[in-house]
């Protein structure tokens, strides 16, 4: 399967990386608008609440960011993992692992200073979805199971497992609801601006992909993973440990999974319960694709996730349209871009 | 006599189960060995049961639904088909947009139709019993005591073995997944067998949605599909691309699917959750033991051009 | 991986971050003009507001929106409701409408307790309540339907525990209180006649039709002869089951809504939930003032109107008069406190 490169004109660059989004931004809109006007909506006043609902004030903004969050955390993980040609489609379960683990120490570790409690209970989150995307990576290299469908099933295993945790041991106290108790309220993330829920975990969102950025095209180790991902092959032939690569590459991805889960649950649910992720694993796939799988770019195709999903919100509360609708352009979105990318790769076929 | 008729039950269940998955999982292996994977089953079988379900509740016919359940979904793979073989963008990527828009697309037509009506049942397939061969004990109830679909996936995983292993078509079509420039020196289109693959990979796709709509259920549910979509997806790898193994696959899924909900009525003293995710670990559990050489085609995911 | 490359992903940064700043100072204007719709109209309109986790079409979230709906017929209400499925947007949609000067607030669901918790301090004029939730704050107080629940489906137990053949009944729920408990009050009315055993299967999925479906067929197969399903859609699943089992010796038990439309020849009664019923009360307090906060309203069988049970007339033969008379009976010992419905473990 192919990763798509940076092409080397900066105006093709440009133009792919600015100009094709937005004009496939702009069609997927058009799509939709067509399908409102064909079902009887006011596509006036759909938009004009999407657009509201993103903008409208601080607080929808800040919304935006918030909702960003886990996506680009997940998203840049799986551009990790897709560019060393390792196709993790588990992030939903490390996700899950990431969050368990976090609320573990969160819960915990109360009595601790945040200063060290809290980034305790994110690496615990990195560590448990990291080791738990590991066990795919594993099975690939030593018995050869397809992680297509290994990162399936573990999704399903890890939701099993929290789902006993919190009607088991991580219970709360009056052993009422599925859910822990509240972490300590000194887990809490701290929130970035005034009015906004958005909190710490958005800089973590903006900081690891550029992190990651830098080790997938900067680092040796980098180049390593990305030559596994464009030829194993040849990869091994130039001597480098295909395996090891695989391996290490699923494990990171599943710890940005993990991450995303210990932030969603310190910065926004503050406990552990089994429904915490609307597929946030699922979604953060098409992040990725977006983004051509390039973290950074995740960033902003996050953004743009987490902005249609605040403001289709208050589209289905003003203008009565199915919040389904978002599911609907977010795909939209992806399949003009990609149709445009491929588009334009033959009108002027890379030199 | 007792556990003979629990037995009976379990395995009715898991054929039940597994006609669904059967489907799907065929039509995608039909793609994946021309060459194109999809990973936007869930999508297509959701568009299939939405379809399925509107076109029964307006007609009053529920095969009506079923035929334009595989219509619906095939056209998206043919939409599908355009966006990665014609204008070969990656794969995983369209796949992944199929999976967006489907589930939006189906919640969003029933929402915009059918919110407001308010008896929205319709009538389910039928049973229909084969005489003489339901008499046989155990057998006779599992496989000849279901409705037409359960039949139809029971005999579409041979017949599509048959037409891959043993005819011109399924040789062209093998060919186009594991070397497309050969295949088109033969003189056969590799572009028109890649399109028709995904057709039939969607109208497949479609009838296993449909099949939850109009032959299990008797309604449509915002994302009723429940992930099988995915299954399907992970039961083509691991019954390593051959319409029969995709049959045992889902058949083992519906079995540990089936045995799971009766441990629970049993009220085995384990917890639920690790009942649940039998079906799963299985499959992890079955793929380590049954594990051999992998049989992915080779061209898999790569597209196609005349000028490479 | 090139200079050039790496200079456009700089621009890209750049523009995207001058259109945020654009969007927020536009934003941060807005809540500018905010405050005079708040502060105003607040005597002016009663605005009801719902946050509900499943489509209004479904038996759960269209209990809350009929409630909201008989608030605007009754009481003249405004009313308005939202979808919110992701945890993440719970909190948002609460401050929504908090921030639009409605009056009352309601979140569907126990699992909306946090977020009405966090939100109500920063909206003193406004009320919230959910259903289900033990959390509350001066403005906030939850309502519990459960306790009566347990009771009035422990009823149906006895009844049902008269009626089994086989002695063995199957619950199908989901994992959350608001469906389970009500199941385990059932299980007790069912055991309290010796020798009746009850099996409860937790599906993973509530739109999942087949897998009730084919948990009904199990729990069949394996000798229950009553089932009563709790699990939202995946419930249609357990009656369709029922109803296309062709003999007439396995009846269910409705939960929610009347569901005898679903199995007409094997529902021997429901026993609906009457949240709007429930919710009415909370809307009269919250539009005369009288809202009390700091409490959990817990309802109980001894709350008229909100339990009420719906026989089968097509099953008049096996619900017989004497059938509901043990129901009236044990209910009437129930609120006299001579049976209690223990909490389970």
């Amino acid at each position: 399967m192919t990763t798509v490169t940076l092409s080397r004109q900066t105006g093709a660059t440009l133009w792919r990386n600015i100009a094709l989004p937005l004009l496939a931004i702009l069609a997927a809109l058009l799509v939709g608008a067509l399908m409102l006007a064909l079902s009887g909506f006011d596509v006036a006043a759909a938009y004009g609440a999407l657009w509201s609902g993103i903008f409208g004030n601080a607080r929808n903004i800040g919304e935006a960011l918030l909702r960003a969050t886990p996506l680009i955390l997940v998203g840049a993980g799986i551009a990790i993992a897709f560019r060393c040609g390792i196709w993790n489609i588990g992030a939903e379960g490390q996700f899950y692992m990431g969050a368990a683990a976090g609320a573990f120490v969160g819960l915990q570790a109360g009595a601790l200073s945040p200063w060290l409690a809290i980034p305790t209970a994110l690496l615990a989150g990195a560590l448990c979805g990291g080791l738990w995307a590991a066990i795919a990576g594993w099975l690939k290299v030593r018995l050869g199971l397809n992680e297509v469908v290994t990162t399936i099933m573990l999704n399903y295993i890890a939701i099993g497992i929290v789902g006993y945790l919190v009607t088991g041991p991580m219970q709360e106290a009056s052993r009422y609801n599925p859910q822990t108790d509240e972490i300590a309220a000194g887990m809490v993330l701290p929130r970035l601006l005034p009015g906004m829920r958005v909190h710490a975990g958005f800089l973590l969102a903006l900081l690891l992909p550029v992190l990651a950025s830098i080790l997938l095209f900067r680092t040796p180790w980098g180049f390593a993973l990305r030559a596994v991902g464009y030829n194993p092959v040849a990869a091994q032939h130039a001597g480098i440990r295909v395996n090891r690569q695989y391996v290490l590459a699923i494990s990171l991805s599943g710890a940005l999974a993990g991450v995303a889960g210990a932030v969603e649950v310190l910065g926004v649910i503050g406990r552990l319960y089994e429904n915490i992720s609307p597929g946030y694993g699922f979604t953060g796939i098409a992040v990725s694709l977006l983004a051509a799988n390039h973290p950074i770019g995740v960033i902003f195709s996050g953004l743009l996730f987490g902005a249609l999903t605040t403001g289709a919100e208050l589209m289905q509360l003003t203008a009565q349209i199915p919040s389904s609708m978002t599911f609907i352009l977010q795909g939209l979105i992806i399949a003009f871009l990609v149709s445009f990318r491929a588009l334009q790769g033959r009108v002027w076929p890379r030199g | 006599m007792e556990w003979l008729i629990g037995l009976q039950a379990l395995l009715q269940a898991t054929v039940r189960m597994a006609a669904p998955l059967t489907f799907t999982a065929v039509g995608e292996t039909y793609g994946e060995r021309a060459g194109v994977i999809n990973i936007g089953l869930e999508g297509l079988m959701l568009i299939g049961a939405v379809t399925a379900y509107a076109v029964a509740f307006a007609s009053g016919n529920v095969w009506l639904g079923v035929f334009a359940a595989g219509l619906a979904a095939a056209t998206f793979g043919v939409l599908f088909g355009v966006v990665t073989i014609t204008l070969g963008a990656n794969q995983i990527v369209a796949g992944a947009a199929l999976n967006l828009i489907g589930l939006g697309l189906s919640s969003f037509i029933y929402r915009a139709f059918f919110g407001s009506v308010t008896n929205r049942a319709i009538q389910p397939l039928e049973t229909v019993k084969i005489p003489l061969l339901n008499q046989i004990p155990v057998v006779g109830p599992v496989l000849f005591e279901q409705n037409l679909l359960v039949y139809a996936a029971l005999l579409l995983a041979p017949l599509a073995a048959l037409v891959l292993n043993r005819t011109m078509l399924g040789l062209a079509l093998r060919s186009v997944g594991e070397h497309p420039k050969a295949t088109a020196t033969a003189g056969l289109s590799v572009i028109g067998l890649r399109y028709a693959a995904v057709a039939f990979g969607g109208m497949m796709a479609g009838i296993g949605g449909a099949y939850l709509s109009v032959a299990y259920a008797n309604q449509f549910v915002e994302n009723m599909v429940a992930g099988r979509g995915f299954i399907a997806l992970a039961i083509v790898v691991f019954g390593r691309w051959s319409p029969l193994g995709a049959l045992w696959a889902s058949l083992l899924f519906g079995f540990t699917f089936a045995l799971q909900l009766r441990l629970q009525a049993q009220s085995i003293p384990i917890a639920y959750q690790f009942l649940q995710i039998l079906p799963y670990v299985a499959t992890i559990v079955a793929m380590i033991l049954l594990r051999g050489q992998s049989a992915q085609p080779k061209a898999l995911g790569v597209p196609y051009t005349e000028r490479t | 991986m090139l200079t050039t490359s790496k200079r456009a992903w700089g621009l890209v940064m750049l523009l995207m971050v001058v259109a945020l700043l654009v969007g927020a100072c536009a934003g941060v204007n807005a809540p500018a003009a905010a405050p005079a719709e708040n502060g105003a109209p607040a005597a002016a309109a009663f605005k009801v507001g719902l946050v509900h986790p499943s489509p209004v079409t479904d038996a759960w979230s269209g209990q809350a929106y009929a409630a909201i709906e008989r608030m605007r017929d009754e009481l003249g209400a405004e009313i308005a409701n939202v979808e919110v499925g992701d945890p993440a947007g719970y909190e948002k949609a609460f401050s929504d409408f908090a921030s639009q000067g409605y009056t009352l607030v309601i979140g569907h669901g126990f699992q909306y307790q946090d977020a009405a918790a966090k939100v109500s301090p920063d909206f003193p004029d406004t009320y919230f309540t959910t259903v289900g939730g033990d959390k509350t704050t001066a403005n906030f107080a939850p309502i519990d339907l459960v306790p009566g629940y347990m009771q009035a489906l422990y009823a149906m137990g006895v009844m049902a525990g008269e009626v089994s053949q086989t002695k063995q009944a199957a619950g199908f729920t989901l994992e959350n209180p608001a469906t389970k408990l009500p199941l385990e009050g059932f299980r007790q009315g069912f055991e309290s006649i010796p020798g009746n055993t009850f099996s409860m299967i937790v599906l993973r999925d509530g739109n999942d039709v087949g897998a009730g479906k084919e948990a009904a067929l199990q729990a069949m197969a394996g000798g229950a002869d009553i089932l009563i399903a709790n699990a939202n859609l995946a419930g249609d699943g357990v009656l369709q089951a029922v109803a296309e089992q062709g003999d007439d010796t396995v009846f269910a038990i409705g939960t929610i809504g009347d569901q005898t439309s679903k199995a007409p020849q094997n529902i021997l009664a429901s026993a609906p939930l009457n949240i709007p019923q429930a919710l009415f009360a909370v809307a009269q307090a919250a539009k005369d003032g009288s809202f009390q906060g700091n409490s959990v309203r817990q309802f109980t069988v001894n709350d008229a109107g909100v339990y009420p049970f719906v026989y089968n007339p097509a099953l008049a033969g096996i619900v017989t008069p004497e059938m509901q008379a043990l129901v009236d009976e044990t209910i009437a010992k129930l609120k006299a406190g001579e049976i209690t419905v223990e909490m389970p473990q």
